[in-house]
């Protein structure tokens, strides 16, 4: 078990001032059967009230709307949380993880991959960890080539991806073999991006998989939410009136109460991507 | 009624300049064009009535109830095998962005259209259930006004239940579920086709009518904004569908929706009329098994029969459309692109085959139905009084009790050959009297 310190901050800016600006964010960890969550604030700026509510997926939501000229919005979630060693959550299955979702739904060379592994006669956790190496050496790691829209097939075309690339890929061949699968967002200790992965449902629980890295998820992994794909977890969406473009600065720290190490060094990129 | 049909000239242009239009997509362009009325109406005894009435309210009662427990946590009717779990997860109107929250009263469908057809026999059918945002209420509303403007003694004479109670039950079905404000409704627009509907169900149910623009979610509260200020929103009944509800929860690029509404939604600040996330229980698949949740939820018999559907999901059922499908009408239930309905007797051999093959692939993506010979009703055309098929969309509104509008909308096709009453399918419509 980890006690871990987690840091997460945005900063987006307008060229020009934007006004009734509707957002929902998801950059609240909770607490579940794998981390339990001791201390998280959310805080935003220009301060408006920020109403808390749960999603479909049970993920902690924070909306909102700044009904004033703006240019810029800096959010940021701070706080405290025990990740346990187990890699189990308990929380039940929605049957809606077993079927193709939008950006991992499964083209025939997708179908034709699944075949070419040797699965038959495998357990749920056997299974898993196949299509889990399959993945990370089909795939090669390329920041930067592909976007927030990309599919599962369409990375698998191009071969390269990022870790929403991978884990979309590992989700569609995953329901495919029959094991319920979801998209899993978060913090990992050490890395100053946020970082997607999977669980598989078996045997009452959800196990993480991290595909990119071809390693079961650990104590370092701090989940934000969870989905059908990447688009049921974005940590910030919005809504504004305005013509403007915007830049985006995040900043993460994720690390551990004993061992306080600091990798702030700020990122600056035109849309938020993910490790 | 002789009376009615030689007003009838009056009547249609009397509609056209009211701006009574249906809007269709046919190859992918809008269209607009005038929906015909005939002046012969169709004539529902009480007694058939009383029947139809109470078959209505178990079967939307049963919808709301399977509604309740898809969207809730124990998901039973699942679990205890009624209905298999891909008919519900591969419905493209399932969103499990409706997961973990009930609306206001337990209520999802507050304002149902169910399409009937009748018999030779008389014997009443439910082809199809509308959950979502069904329309067309408004003609039958306004084709009686223009009917008793032109011929009072009609109404004098006849033993017709008096329909203008539609206002007064919307605002019951949009007041009782309200959780605090004014009672709207939202129109994605004047250049819809429906608007002219929106317009006047808004002035019989004194609700505000009511564009996106004019809306706006504030500390998790829907507000309208209007001349003179804000006012809180109770509830929305929306004229626009889901996916273009929200464009922070669904389409992203969508204008026509109210961001952060599905937020305040959520919390149980507002009550959205139809609740979204509907589309999964009048979902082709899923329209097979309704009379099993009657019996399932309801613990009773179901008064209204589905035509008779076949399911090639289960084996035995699939062998029986392989071998009789040049006699049935075989429906795509997949969630986009789909072929649509086709009747096995009007496909050459080689299509026959080749559908038997995506049968026989994809099961689940089908449903295949016996085709009923409808009653013919009626008509007028030229003069002459001819018979044609028409369908019956049944209006049931579901506030502390559910009930069902003495009226309704009466299609018909113009086309002899024609089985498909569908406004979109060229056709007209016919008042509806219900007899006292």
């Amino acid at each position: 078990m980890k006690w871990l310190f987690f840091h997460y901050d945005t900063f987006l800016e307008f060229e020009r001032p934007v006004n009734e600006h509707q957002f929902m964010l998801r950059c609240m960890p909770d607490s579940n059967g794998r981390q339990r969550v001791v201390r998280a604030e959310v805080s935003i700026k220009p301060m408006v009230p920020i109403s808390h509510l749960e999603d479909g997926f049970g993920n902690k939501v924070q909306s909102g709307c700044i009904p004033f000229d703006h240019t810029s919005f800096h959010y940021s979630s701070d706080g405290e949380a025990f990740v346990f060693e187990n890699n189990k959550d308990q929380s039940p299955l929605n049957p809606v993880f077993r079927y193709p979702s939008g950006l991992a739904r499964p083209s025939q060379k997708i179908k034709s991959l699944l075949e070419s592994m040797a699965l038959a006669g495998k357990d749920d956790t056997e299974k898993a960890m196949v299509i889990m190496e399959t993945v990370s050496r089909t795939l090669e790691y390329v920041s930067g080539s592909t976007d927030t829209e990309t599919t599962a097939a369409q990375a698998y075309e191009k071969g390269t991806g990022v870790c929403q690339d991978f884990t979309h890929l590992f989700i569609s061949l995953a329901r495919l073999a029959g094991l319920p699968a979801r998209y899993a967002n978060g913090l990992v200790v050490g890395e100053g991006a946020s970082h997607a992965w999977a669980e598989i449902y078996s045997d009452g629980c959800w196990t993480g998989y991290d595909p990119t890295r071809n390693t079961l998820v650990t104590d370092d992994y701090l989940r934000l939410s969870v989905g059908r794909d990447f688009y049921d977890c974005s940590i910030e969406r919005g809504v504004f009136l305005g013509e403007s473009g915007q830049r985006q600065t995040v900043q993460i720290k994720v690390h551990e109460a004993s061992n306080v190490q600091r990798s702030d060094a700020p990122q600056q990129q035109q849309q938020q991507r993910q490790g | 009624m002789d009376q009615l049909i030689q007003h009838a000239g009056q009547i249609n242009q009397q509609l056209s300049r009211y701006g009574v239009k249906f809007g269709i997509y046919k190859n992918g362009v809008f269209n607009e064009r005038l929906f015909p009325f005939d002046a012969i109406s169709r004539v529902i005894t009480q007694e058939e009535w009383v029947k139809l009435e109470k078959g209505l309210i178990q079967r939307v009662d049963a919808l709301n109830a399977f509604l309740r427990d898809i969207y809730g946590p124990k998901k039973s009717i699942i679990k205890d095998n009624v209905v298999p779990e891909e008919f519900v997860y591969l419905a493209s109107g399932y969103m499990p962005e409706c997961e973990g929250f009930e609306p206001p009263g337990g209520i999802y469908s507050h304002i149902s259209g169910i399409d009937l057809v009748q018999d030779k026999d008389g014997e009443w059918f439910v082809l199809e259930d509308n959950l979502r945002v069904p329309s067309g209420a408004s003609y039958p509303l306004i084709a009686r006004e223009l009917c008793r403007k032109c011929s009072p003694e009609t109404f004098k004479s006849s033993r017709v239940v008096d329909n203008r109670n539609y206002g007064a039950l919307l605002r019951e079905a949009m007041s009782y579920v309200n959780r605090g404000g004014i009672n709207v409704i939202l129109t994605p627009g004047r250049y819809n086709a429906a608007y002219y509907e929106h317009s006047l169900l808004a002035e019989m149910s004194q609700a505000v009518l009511a564009e996106a623009s004019d809306l706006v979610v504030v500390d998790n509260v829907l507000h309208y904004r209007s001349y003179d200020g804000q006012k809180r929103v109770g509830t929305v009944y929306r004229r626009i569908s889901d996916e273009f509800l929200d464009p922070l929860y669904f389409h992203r690029e969508s204008l026509i929706g109210i961001p952060n509404i599905l937020s305040a939604y959520r919390s149980g600040n507002v009550a959205l009329v139809n609740a979204p996330g509907n589309g999964v229980a009048d979902d082709k698949g899923i329209y097979y098994f309704v009379p099993k949740m009657v019996k399932y939820y309801l613990g009773e018999e179901p008064l209204l029969k589905n035509a008779p559907t076949y399911l090639p999901f289960y084996e035995k059922d699939r062998k029986f459309v392989l071998e009789n499908i040049e006699r049935l009408v075989i429906k795509d239930v997949a969630e986009a692109g789909g072929y649509g309905v086709v009747f096995g007797s009007s496909l050459p051999k080689e299509k026959l085959l080749e559908l038997k093959e995506r049968i026989e692939l994809e099961p689940r993506r089908f449903i295949a139905q016996e085709v009923i010979d409808f009653k013919d009703l009626p008509l007028v055309i030229d003069g002459e009084t001819v018979d044609r098929k028409a369908d019956f969309r049944a209006y049931v509104l579901t506030s502390a009790q559910t009930r069902v509008w003495p009226s309704g909308l009466t299609r018909f096709s113009t086309d002899p050959a024609s089985f498909i009453v569908n406004s979109s399918q060229g056709g007209g419509f016919k008042d509806t009297w219900v007899l006292y």
